[in-house]
């Protein structure tokens, strides 16, 4: 091959690639593309995970402080943080409608007042009504209800506020919500962006954290915080810090191991040349296919591509003194390419889930994976230098000649301590080795849990677990279904099944019961008369209800409000976080709260009215996980069939084919047998890191079973294959000792995998005499 | 030019022996404006503190009241009769007889609502500011808390410890929006009268029968 020409192609390809990473290439951060695309239920649990009203909320608690200043401090708090406009409710406590707003409400009150009907205006409920309002007038109370008395006797516009205050709330105390204790002031506060909008967040922290500390009222004083945005921006610190340090480190370790291994400073930047190449190929090949990268796919695909190290490691510890690179490694192709196969069709698996997450980071590895193996192929030989050959350690090493030494002996025992390792994995569990909850996988750390526990049960904050969304072609049907919900939910609340519920036509009747109520107001003269009636023998002045028979009659003007009307009042913010379009058109929550254990919702809610859907978020967010684990699993066994048989037909013979899979499949056990003996639990992260076990233990097998060998080629290649199980395992340990579940899992799967896969296969090898051919070939 | 110091004994010049008798009718001569003074002062300007300390020392006090509230929605005003009970610091319990039986107990931040027949209903001031307020205006004055008064309103006493009126103008403006002013009428440590100016030109008037003390 024209080398020059190679060269430069090469460079201009991971030029382009990296250069459209970097400028084109959008990284999306919601974390919803890890949900399954396909599947009515999962798009579901998808869309209520990231829009649910819980998602938004943020509790707040403010202490260190007496009192008074707590209370001053919440106040302006509240004032100070609803004037930034990123959040669509702030509550503390304090009334929080405008008098606009309220007289606004107070002329509609008749459309959006619960239990208006023909019988309201009756004589005898008009009777009942002044009564009762007599009763009011002579209670010390009474003088800050009289305001509305002549323009609304029958007390309406009260009945519309109970409806939208919020159930059971934490006590006032100086006007505003503290905990039991009033130790603490507390707040809760709805973002307008979406929960798992992570840059948003992000912000949102950020401005409230400055909004707190430039406070005057504040100073002094601590905020505490809690919620789900709070939790995904710490996760995501959280896991950029560890990644950035962790990766540091394992960078050091892995050049202080190549170092170690080739004393060649030229080999070792040209070793980081085909996982560059790797890298800048996956992204570029995601963005063509997907059209954008997901942040977990580059960081897991990454650890991935940590085999694609091992590619330059073989030929480097291959070379021989005086032979040209490019022949070194024709002698080790066949066996490297074997490897970059079965590898990529392990990744390949992952590519072909439903999972758009999931096959993204598929794609991405085996892009990567392909890419590194080409330019170990073609352009890596090419660019050693001459000089470098002579100085790497070939093998020759006393510890090299001591280590390679398979026989029966060590036949019997790895075969055995495979099959005591099948053995404990054969014996039923107790308990099931999945990782069920998903709590555990949580970056969050302990103690923010707790705290959000505490907070949560202080505020008496809903814990959104359990709702009924309501799919829509427009917000009037969505309305509608809603309001038919509601009353299958006041049934259960009836029951006490419930302790109660939120729905968005409790803030916004749908249309068409708008203009039911307003069909059932009264003509004046019908009113007038059942006015007079009501009002004899009864103290109240002749002309005193005049503004009540003008009010209904101008009330029967007005038109019924649509979602567009109420935006941007705080009746609005209500409505919206339970309302809203999407692209496939509108979609109602309504969140239950107070759920009893056990008890039976599914069954009592039906039928449910068209579109509405009971999701128990915890169970049915446990459910799609078992589902996509299996379809995992089932991936994987495919994968594994795929490759025995590809390794079968290259390898001509079956003793050979098994030779090299047995050792991978017993290491496989071993590791999961080692895991699940010191109490992990498997989780999703945990099979992703043993197909990446697969193929770097296949790659070891493989290579121990090369044809052709001397001597010499097998002190090079057991050189070679340790120097990749020592990398590997010491990045990959490094991985495990981090604090999030989630790289822990990676990190001690893949550290145990390769340590293991690697004595498999040195115990495993086949025992051969091989002839001592010190001729190096030319 | 007369010395301005020294013993007064000196100045005027006397000796020993009348300088005795001089201090002892002098000392009768105190006695007696001592005792003008104290008498000056029960009949002196009749002060705030001065009642207020007058309410403190009371314990327990009840009375029956009657309580006329005119409306501009009522041809007439609403009359209710019945009993009001007192206690230090803080406990207040208006029993209401006519024209229908209800209670109103406050104790502390606790309200208690009942009636016959009806479930009680219990709030509390914290979640009413207002209320609060408006309540303080009658506990305080009786249990002689000035400070909690001065809280809520600006406080003014004209007249004389055998009649005086107290009135109280709310300080917040939530509370001004429906209060305009408060006038108590008393004679010593006695309430006679309470009237609840309102604005928009209601008014009530609690009269108390058996003076509370």
């Amino acid at each position: 091959m024209n080398k020059p020409l190679v060269f430069s192609l090469w460079l201009t390809l991971v030029l382009s690639a990296a250069w459209y990473a970097l400028a084109d290439l959008k990284v999306v951060t919601d974390m919803s593309a890890f949900m399954p695309r396909s599947g009515d239920n999962q798009a579901v649990l998808a869309d209520v995970l990231r829009e649910g009203p819980g998602s938004r909320v943020i509790l707040l608690g403010v202490e260190g402080g007496p009192e008074r200043r707590l209370a001053q401090a919440s106040r302006s708090l509240a004032r100070a943080l609803s004037g930034t406009g990123r959040f669509s409710r702030v509550l503390n406590g304090e009334s929080t409608l405008s008098k606009e707003e309220i007289a606004r409400w107070f002329r509609y009150r008749y459309l959006l007042a619960p239990g208006i009907g023909p019988q309201t205006f009756s004589m005898e409920a008009l009777d009942a009504a002044f009564a009762q309002r007599l009763r009011e007038l002579a209670s010390p109370v009474a003088m800050f209800e009289k305001e509305r008395l002549p323009a609304d006797p029958t007390a309406t516009f009260r009945r519309v506020l109970e409806t939208w205050k919020a159930e059971a709330g934490p006590r006032l105390r100086d006007g505003v919500w503290f905990s039991p204790d009033r130790a603490r002031a507390l707040l809760l506060l709805e973002t307008k962006a979406p929960g798992f909008d992570l840059d948003q967040q992000d912000k949102n922290l950020g401005i409230l954290e400055q909004t707190f500390d430039s406070l005057p009222d504040t100073q002094g004083l601590r905020l505490i915080s809690s919620g789900p945005p709070i939790f995904a921006a710490h996760s995501r610190t959280a896991v950029r810090s560890q990644a950035q340090s962790l990766s540091v480190i394992a960078t050091v370790a892995v050049i202080g191991i190549l170092f170690a291994a080739y004393r060649s400073l030229p080999l070792l930047l040209l070793g980081a040349l085909p996982l560059a190449t790797a890298i800048a190929a996956a992204a570029a090949t995601v963005g063509l296919v997907f059209g954008e990268i997901h942040g977990i796919t580059l960081a897991f695909g990454i650890t991935l591509l940590g085999v694609a190290v091992d590619y330059p490691i073989h030929l480097f510890s291959h070379l021989r003194a005086g032979e040209a690179p490019g022949l070194s490694l024709r002698r080790i192709w066949p066996a490297l390419r074997l490897g970059v196969l079965t590898t990529a069709v392990a990744y390949g698996a992952m590519a072909s889930t439903d999972f758009n997450g999931l096959s993204q980071l598929g794609v991405f590895a085996m892009a990567g994976l392909l890419a590194a193996a080409a330019f170990t192929r073609w352009v890596l030989p090419d660019l050693i230098p001459t000089q470098s050959t002579a100085r790497v350690d070939r093998g020759d090493g006393r510890w090299i000649r001591r280590m390679w030494a398979p026989s029966a002996w060590t036949h019997a025992a790895g075969i055995g301590v495979g099959l005591a390792a099948l053995a404990y994995l054969a014996v039923p569990f107790e308990q099931s080795p999945w990782e069920e909850d998903l709590a555990a996988l949580s970056p969050v750390p302990a103690h923010l849990l707790l705290t959000d526990k505490a907070l949560r049960r202080e505020l008496a904050a809903p814990d959104v677990n359990q709702v009924i969304v309501i799919d829509a072609p427009d917000a009037e049907s969505a309305l509608q279904s809603s309001e038919r919900t509601e009353v299958r939910l006041q049934a259960l609340v009836k029951e006490g099944l419930i302790r109660g519920y939120d729905a968005p036509s409790r803030y916004l009747p749908s249309v068409l019961t708008q203009q039911e109520r307003l069909a059932a107001l009264p003509d004046a003269v019908t009113l007038r008369s059942n006015l007079d009636l009501a009002l004899r023998g009864k103290p109240f002045k002749e002309a005193a209800f005049d503004p009540f028979v003008a009010s209904v009659a101008s009330s029967k003007t007005l038109a019924p409000l649509r979602p567009r009307d109420i935006e941007g009042t705080v009746l609005g913010a209500r409505a919206q976080a339970l309302l809203y379009q999407t692209a496939r058109g509108w979609k109602a929550l309504v969140p239950l709260t107070g759920v009893k254990d056990g008890a039976p919702i599914a069954e009592r809610l039906e039928p449910l009215p068209a579109g509405a859907q009971y999701v128990h978020l915890k169970e049915a967010t446990g459910r799609a996980v078992a589902e996509f684990r299996d379809e995992a699993l089932g991936k994987v066994a495919w994968g594994s069939l795929l490759i025995a048989a590809i390794l079968l037909f290259a390898l001509r013979s079956v003793r050979r084919a098994v030779s090299v899979v047995l050792p991978v499949a017993l290491a496989l056990g071993v590791t999961v047998a080692v895991l699940l003996a010191v109490g992990a639990k498997l989780s999703l992260f945990h099979l992703v890191s043993l197909l990446l076990v697969l193929g770097i233990g296949i790659d070891y097998s493989l290579f121990f079973n090369q044809d052709g060998r001397d001597r010499a080629m097998r002190r090079q290649t057991l050189h070679g294959i340790a120097v990749c199980a020592i990398s590997t395992t010491a990045v990959f340990g490094i991985l495990a000792t981090s604090t999030l579940p989630v790289l822990r899992a990676i990190g001690a799967t893949a550290a145990v995998g390769v340590a293991a896969s690697f004595l498999m296969a040195l115990a495993l090898a086949p025992i051969e005499e091989l002839p001592d051919n010190t001729r190096p070939t030319q | 030019m007369r010395p301005t110091t020294g013993s007064i004994f000196t100045i005027i010049g006397m000796r020993s022996r009348s300088r005795l008798r001089f201090l002892g009718s002098l000392l009768g001569l105190f006695s007696v404006f001592s005792l003008s003074a104290f008498a000056a002062a029960e009949n002196g300007p009749w002060t705030l503190p001065l009642l207020m300390e007058a309410f403190r020392g009371i314990e327990t006090a009840q009375a029956a009241f009657r309580e006329d509230k005119s409306s501009a929605v009522l041809e007439v005003p609403l009359t209710l009769t019945g009993e009001l009970a007192f206690r230090a610091p803080d406990y207040l319990r208006k029993t209401v007889l006519e024209p229908t039986r209800e209670t109103y107990e406050i104790n502390g931040d606790r309200v208690v609502i009942s009636a016959p027949g009806r479930t009680s209903q219990t709030l509390s001031l914290d979640e009413y500011p207002l209320l609060r307020a408006f309540v303080a205006s009658f506990r305080a004055t009786l249990s002689g808390d000035l400070d909690t008064l001065r809280r809520y309103y600006e406080v003014e006493l004209r007249g004389e410890r055998a009649q005086w009126i107290l009135t109280l103008v709310p300080k917040e403006r939530s509370l001004a929006a429906y209060v305009d002013s408060i006038h108590i009428k008393g004679r010593e440590a006695v309430i006679l009268s309470v009237e609840t100016l309102e604005r928009g030109g209601d008014s009530s008037l609690l009269s108390l029968k058996q003076p509370i003390e």
